[in-house]
């Protein structure tokens, strides 16, 4: 669906990424995972087309990126930024209904089923008519996902489209974050290929199918999550003691330790079930 | 549907029967008063019968009716270049005056009033001062828009500063030029600057109205890419939008407004910022209704501005300039206190 190809970039005189190969598969969903500054959200930017690489392609559906018509690449590829620019208040209901702009062949009936059901999905029903300065950081990034789900109406009924997150669970509480990971599966089984870029190691365990390891701007490793989840490869990128671990009756799940600080890492027992059950 | 539905009939069923009202109201007032029914009466007679030869028919029909529909198109010509700069600048404080538009039509309107005695076919000639601040105008604001263009990209926050930057020289080289005019010249600068729709006939106006069709339609077509915009031009370009052609489009459907009613009327400041804002308090910031909010909104305030500047001190006039700033500002704030928006 979308592919990077040797890509360089470089940002004042800085080398940000270099010999990247990425492709990005229909029904998959890859995560990108790595330290701060290790151009994890210069991949989102190249393949929302916000920059242009200094070296290599960036090719949609075969052909490059820079060549392809904005509104037919907007149909069938949405894009969730870390953070919404909201200067402008808007409803909820509006910012979500924005998602039709590219869309020219849907009735507007069915866009006001899919601006229900997104608002549903991300659990905003009851704020529609909220304005959108007045919610909060989570409920804005919920709000932007429904709006990636409306625009990508038509490629998700077709099976075939790209949805881009940069740090989608950032700001979310947990039930949010466990809907978010279901919808990302969800969109992955309509047949979408998923990129996103996530910080927690246990989340992008259960929702890869390929994992990617950026550091210092290359791809470090990527691949099934078992072949690149490796706890002294880990370990040594974040410069903290990573350690998996496997309850009994569980998937692995990592934990970290180190010397003056101890995360305890929660896991839910079922990812279907949204019913929340933590275990420690 | 049902979110744009309500703010909709609520804007069509309150804004067009104001707007009628306004525009009766303004075609009855003045130093030579007509009463509403007259003014209906009139107005009929010359839809049925024909032209009416009689002393209130002339007054309505020559001077006030074009002035009235004058201001009406201009006040809507106004509101809307304001939301473009504020959709462009994604700010609500911005204004045309921003990219040294007004400015540039000074500077021009005010070296044609200075040098045009000494070409005497410039000073017979009428249109010469309003092709000058339309073209003054036109020239600053493309002169800041190339600067600010750097590889094909509109830089926006660049445009603002070099804006300031055209409207200060502006301002400094309008001083100088004061500084050599006669008392003649100087009145007369001092004048187009604050204003008048005094000068409008139906001529003028037919041709302000048929050219200002053309920009309001294509504004309207854009409402929705203008909404996508105020989230971020990165956001936008996700979306589809075509970013810098919508920026271009912006900004030379704004100027080509602005610039009409500057170089026919002179400075009428405050509309183009006051208006919008006033849009957005009463129904909402979406352009769906933004739009034709602004159009109508506009098209009543300066009729009706310019209707106490014909009263205030009749037979004598005050300048339509200042009555916009003197009687919107406190109404903004009032507006704004009310919504608690400060």
């Amino acid at each position: 669906m979308m592919q990077l190809k040797n890509i360089r970039v470089e940002k004042a005189n800085r080398l940000i990424l270099d010999a990247i190969h990425l492709q990005l598969n229909p029904g998959e969903v890859t995560v990108v995972i790595g330290v701060n500054g290790a151009g994890k959200s210069t991949l989102v930017r190249l393949l929302s087309g916000e920059w242009t690489p200094d070296a290599g392609e960036i090719l949609w559906k075969g052909k490059a990126l820079s060549g392809a018509d904005p509104l037919q690449v907007a149909r069938s590829r949405a894009v969730v930024n870390q953070q919404a620019d909201l200067r402008f208040d808007f409803t909820v209901r509006e910012v979500v209904e924005m998602g039709r702009f590219p869309l020219r062949q849907v009735s507007e009936k069915k866009i006001q089923e899919q601006v229900d059901a997104a608002l549903s999905e991300v659990g905003l029903s009851d704020k529609s008519e909220a304005r959108v300065t007045r919610i909060s950081g989570g409920e804005q990034k919920r709000m932007l996902l429904a709006r990636a789900m409306v625009q990508l109406t038509e490629a998700r009924a077709e099976g075939q489209g790209v949805l881009l997150l940069d740090e989608p669970t950032a700001h979310l509480d947990l039930r949010h974050q466990e809907t978010l990971l279901q919808s990302m599966r969800d969109r992955a089984a309509e047949g979408l290929a998923v990129f996103a870029v996530l910080h927690d190691l246990n989340h992008a365990a259960r929702v890869a199918d390929q994992l990617v390891i950026v550091h210092q701007g290359q791809i470090l490793r990527s691949g099934a999550v078992e072949d690149v989840m490796c706890p002294e490869l880990l370990s040594r990128i974040y410069g903290i003691r990573l350690e998996r671990m496997a309850p009994p009756g569980h998937g692995p799940h990592w934990i970290a330790r180190t010397a003056r600080l101890q995360h305890h890492f929660f896991k839910p027992q079922s990812l279907q079930n949204h019913e929340l059950i933590y275990t420690t | 549907m049902k979110a744009l539905q309500a703010p909709h009939l609520k804007l069509w069923w309150v804004l067009i029967p104001l707007l009628v009202g306004t525009l009766f109201l303004s075609l009855s007032v003045g130093a030579y008063p007509l009463s509403l029914y007259k003014v209906a009466d009139i107005l009929k007679r010359v839809m049925f019968q024909g032209p009416q030869a009689d002393i209130d028919a002339s007054v309505l029909l020559s001077i006030r009716l074009p002035r009235v529909l004058f201001g009406a198109i201009a006040g809507a010509g106004l509101a809307l270049g304001g939301v473009c700069m504020q959709t462009l600048f994604r700010n609500p404080l911005a204004e045309p005056g921003l990219m040294g538009l007004s400015s540039g039509a000074a500077l021009a309107a005010a070296t044609v009033s200075i040098f045009a005695s000494q070409v005497p076919s410039l000073l017979a000639n009428p249109f010469a001062l309003p092709f000058a601040a339309f073209a003054g105008g036109l020239g600053i604001t493309a002169l800041v828009y190339r600067v600010s263009n750097q590889g094909g990209q509109l830089r926006v926050d660049a445009m603002l500063l070099m804006g300031i930057a055209m409207n200060a020289l502006c301002g400094a080289l309008i001083g100088l030029l004061l500084v050599i005019a006669d008392d003649a010249q100087l009145r007369n600068i001092t004048f187009w600057s604050f204003g008048s729709l005094g000068r409008a006939d139906m001529k003028s106006t037919f041709v302000l109205a048929c050219i200002m069709l053309f920009p309001i339609w294509g504004i309207w077509r854009q409402r929705e890419a203008m909404n996508v915009l105020l989230m971020g031009e990165a956001d936008a370009a996700n979306m589809g939008v075509r970013v810098e052609r919508l920026k271009f489009y912006l900004v030379t459907l704004s100027c080509l407004m602005v610039g009409l009613v500057v170089a026919m009327a002179g400075l009428i400041g405050f509309v183009g910022l006051v208006i919008p804002h006033i849009a957005r308090l009463l129904f909402g910031v979406s352009h769906q209704t933004l739009v034709p909010a602004s159009v109508l909104l506009g098209a009543m305030f300066l009729p009706l501005m310019d209707m106490l500047c014909r009263t205030a001190v009749a037979p004598a006039e005050l300048p339509i300039g200042m009555m916009t700033s003197l009687m919107g500002a406190p109404f903004f704030i009032f507006l704004l206190l009310r919504k608690r928006a400060l």
